[in-house]
């Protein structure tokens, strides 16, 4: 089942079936985590909208998957209270490009600063980020099939592209067909 | 479908009425652009969770040709002036060289959305200018989040006004996206006349 996430939404999902979908992505970024839980590969897709709550922190109730700075502490909860440990957690980034060459009032950069707090985040979180796919004026979409781990970003004119391929960096007793505990660390 | 929205009926009228005028303007302009007859229709006024912001105005994996517009001055808002790719030589009639179609459309833009902020000023005593940041052509659903992103800081709804405008010999439509930021929409409410019930910091 496709699961689309809009703006200022996350998904998890260990179902092998889910494909978690973001459509059409410009200055927003998409974080994906994907990791292990005991049995399953669990993957999570958040569609950030701005870097930093700080501006709307005088106004109680926001929703707080809008900003990065608490998107990404809430994805990491999401993602182990189903299971997933925490060590087998990898990172993919898309999006955050400029569109158009508004200015400091109007939003300038926003995409950028988007990838940059996320970026910063994981950091701090010890996940580690490993493909990104950022910047530049182009729209993207990017999709995540549960079952594999495997991620593919598509711009509007031009094919699919691989971020990460199936099982990239670790193995799943559930989806390891062969070539066992290579990858574990 | 009943979302609560901070703005009233009677304020979300008076933004119609606002958009009327300038849409009114935009519409003598692009007869002037194109030597065309023009059609529109009465503007849109919605306010949007964010949730829904991506699927409300068609796919938002569909390719179209945008131009992005920043009016600043009295009023700050952003507007995205859409096409479909391949329309550009229908709007002079005649077909320009792929080169000359980004400075069409810059023009386009600039012409259309200085006319439109222009009246607007008139009518409220504002001064408003117009510059245009940009032409893509790209994913609808990019364009529109980057449209949202600036204003949705303190809001997780949006108000988004949409113009429609034809050309009425030719088979091409033209829509005006226009995202403003919430404290320049209270601005101007208050310019109207129309009640305003709370502050915003955008």
């Amino acid at each position: 089942m496709i699961r689309f996430v809009a703006i200022a939404q996350q998904v998890v999902s260990e179902e092998p079936d889910d494909v978690l979908a973001a459509t059409g992505l410009g200055s927003c970024v998409a974080l994906v985590l994907v990791g292990e839980a005991s049995r399953v590969v669990v993957a999570g897709l958040a569609h950030v909208l701005l870097p930093d709550s700080g501006v709307a922190q005088s106004r109680p109730g926001r929703d707080p998957l809008k900003f990065a700075d608490t998107a990404v502490p809430r994805l990491l909860d999401s993602m182990t209270a189903v299971g997933a440990r925490r060590r087998t957690l990898r990172a993919a980034l898309v999006g955050g490009s400029r569109m158009f060459d508004f200015g400091p009032t109007s939003g300038r950069d926003i995409g950028e600063r988007n990838a940059v707090s996320v970026r910063r985040i994981l950091h701090e979180a010890r996940i580690e980020l490993v493909a990104e796919d950022v910047g530049g004026a182009c729209g993207r979409t990017v999709r995540v099939e549960v079952g594999s781990g495997r991620v593919t970003v598509q711009r509007a004119r031009g094919g699919a592209m691989e971020l990460l391929p199936a099982r990239s960096a670790w193995t799943t007793r559930r989806n390891q067909q062969h070539g066992a505990s290579a990858d574990r660390r | 479908m009943s979302h609560t929205s901070r703005y009233t009926e009677s304020e979300l009228d008076a933004l119609r009425e606002v958009a009327n005028i300038g849409a009114g303007a935009a519409a003598t302009e692009l007869y002037r652009f194109s030597g065309s007859g023009v059609g529109m229709h009465v503007p849109s006024s919605r306010v949007l969770p964010l949730e829904d912001v991506l699927d409300a105005f068609g796919s938002p994996d569909e390719e179209i040709t945008a131009i992005g517009v920043e009016i600043t001055g009295d009023l700050q808002l952003l507007i995205a002036v859409l096409l479909r790719p391949g329309d550009v030589p229908l709007l002079e009639g005649g077909r320009p060289a792929a080169s000359e179609s980004q400075a069409v459309l810059e023009e386009l833009g600039e012409r259309l959305c200085s006319a439109f902020a222009h009246s607007i000023g008139d009518l409220t005593g504002m001064r408003l200018g117009a510059r245009v940041a940009g032409v893509v052509v790209d994913m609808l659903g990019a364009v529109v989040e980057t449209l949202v992103a600036p204003i949705a800081a303190s809001r997780d709804e949006v108000l988004l006004v949409e113009l429609d405008l034809g050309l009425e010999t030719r088979d091409l439509e033209l829509r005006l996206l226009c995202a403003p930021r919430p404290d320049s929409v209270r601005r101007l409410l208050e310019r109207l006349g129309v009640s305003s019930r709370e502050e915003d910091a955008g």
